[in-house]
């Protein structure tokens, strides 16, 4: 295979590096607006009461069960029809959150699970009301508990952003598309891009790590 | 009111049997590739060392780039060394490149869960290697690797969605394709997710019962 060219892709490499930056804010303020979703829903299935912990169930099975694509394409066509224009940035988010708050929120609930009844009859006995005990026993211990299973969505959620290339949004794919066909060398372009995905991925891998121990050390 | 006629739901079966075709293609070339991976992974030859690093390398790389960019760098790849296949090849492709490594994981965390003792056991026996695998390691291993595999394929069914943009007419294109023409996108979309729903709910409850069955806790 002859003819592989880099020197166009890396006279352009500021501009593709900027995608970073759009990758990584889609899939943060996806996971920031899904997890406080996710809360809400995990708080519904854990308090037992009958139609909204289904909802919340249903919620999970339906959104997990089909594609994040189609979703993103369901808010991209059917929000203008409700009167909402909104920007393709905007409706990938808004995608991505709905996509993000099934997954976390049944992580979530696992992790709610597992905390152990004691701390219920604790937070009983030191007569802290419902939002109190949710907010300073049930969640922390879950959040904690949880830490990996949520850092390793947030890295999913990182290559799912990719997709919102697809509705137009300048992220590292994006981007990596626009110069792929300025210069027409999208082979060498989506090399590159793929191992830039690989370094951030590796980085956030490094960073979650140094979190977790940071929260180890202060329990 | 439902506004779409017989050609347009014939349209949105076709994309469903192309999307079925797609993963079913995907997972096979993914069980292949992930079985191959790890036997390099576990080769204890000295002479295999470069292979086992290429292995762990591929593995721990390629779950970290978006499907979408594999899709991409295979697809122009193929262009590029002028192997004339089609899109639908292409994507099977890439699937089963992704779909490996991430069974690999599965299928070698699944192997170490096996007790160190039974593999020294069957070493005393005297067992040959082909029996080793097929009475004493595969059947312990079996519990840890089916319930997850099972799952992962799952997230497969829902990644070939990305297909459509090398040109693929599957599921979620033949849903672009029927709002273009200009069917009420609301009814359009809710149709495909119900179709993807239909495919990958059963796959679901199936890793579940499965989890619950078999999986070792």
């Amino acid at each position: 295979m002859t003819g592989l060219d880099f020197r166009p892709v890396f006279a352009r490499l500021p501009f593709l590096l900027g995608g970073v930056g759009v990758t990584v804010l889609i899939a943060g303020l996806a996971f920031v607006f899904g997890l406080l979703l996710a809360v809400g829903l995990a708080v519904l299935r854990f308090e037992n009461q009958g139609i909204w912990r289904r909802f919340s169930r249903s919620y999970s099975t339906a959104l997990t069960n089909t594609p994040q694509l189609s979703q993103i394409f369901a808010v991209f066509y059917c929000l203008p029809l409700m009167g909402l224009m909104v920007s393709p940035f905007l409706s990938v988010v808004i995608g991505m959150t709905l996509n993000a708050a099934a997954y976390l929120a049944d992580i979530l609930g696992a992790g709610m699970a597992r905390v152990p009844p004691v701390y219920h009859e604790v937070a009983l006995t030191l007569g802290l009301n419902r939002r109190q005990t949710y907010l300073r026993v049930i969640l922390p211990y879950a959040g904690r508990t949880m830490f990996p299973a949520l850092a390793n969505h947030f890295q999913i959620m990182i290559l799912g952003s990719a997709m919102a290339s697809i509705f137009g949004v300048e992220d590292l794919t994006g981007r990596a598309y626009d110069i792929g066909s300025t210069t027409f060398r999208i082979l060498e372009v989506m090399l590159v891009t793929g191992g830039l995905y690989a370094v951030l991925s590796f980085a956030l891998t490094g960073v979650f790590a140094l979190c977790r121990r940071t929260m180890e050390r202060m329990v | 009111m439902i506004a779409f006629s017989h050609y347009d739901i014939a349209l949105l079966l076709q994309a469903m049997a192309r999307t079925v075709e797609l993963s079913l293609g995907g997972g096979l070339l993914g069980i292949a590739g992930a079985i191959i991976l790890t036997a390099l992974r576990l080769s204890e030859l000295r002479y295999m060392f470069p292979l086992r690093m290429l292995a762990v390398l591929y593995v721990q790389t390629i779950r970290r780039i978006p499907f979408i960019v594999t899709l991409y760098i295979v697809f122009f790849c193929a262009g590029m060394m002028g192997v004339d296949v089609s899109a639908t090849i292409v994507a099977i492709c890439s699937i089963g490149l992704i779909a490996a490594a991430y069974l690999c994981e599965i299928v070698h965390g699944g192997v170490k869960t096996v007790p160190v003792e039974q593999v020294e056991a069957a070493l005393v026996l005297n067992l040959p290697l082909w029996a080793r695998w097929r009475y004493v390691i595969g059947p312990q291993a079996m519990s840890a690797i089916v319930p997850p595999a099972v799952g992962y394929l799952v997230l497969f069914i829902k990644d070939t969605a990305l297909a459509s943009q090398i040109g693929v007419v599957e599921l979620s294109q033949a849903g672009v394709i029927l709002s273009n023409r200009g069917l009420p996108s609301a009814q359009v979309f809710c149709a495909v997710l119900l179709l993807y729903f239909a495919i990958s709910y059963p796959l679901t409850c199936l890793s579940r019962l499965l989890e619950k069955r078999i999986a070792v806790h």
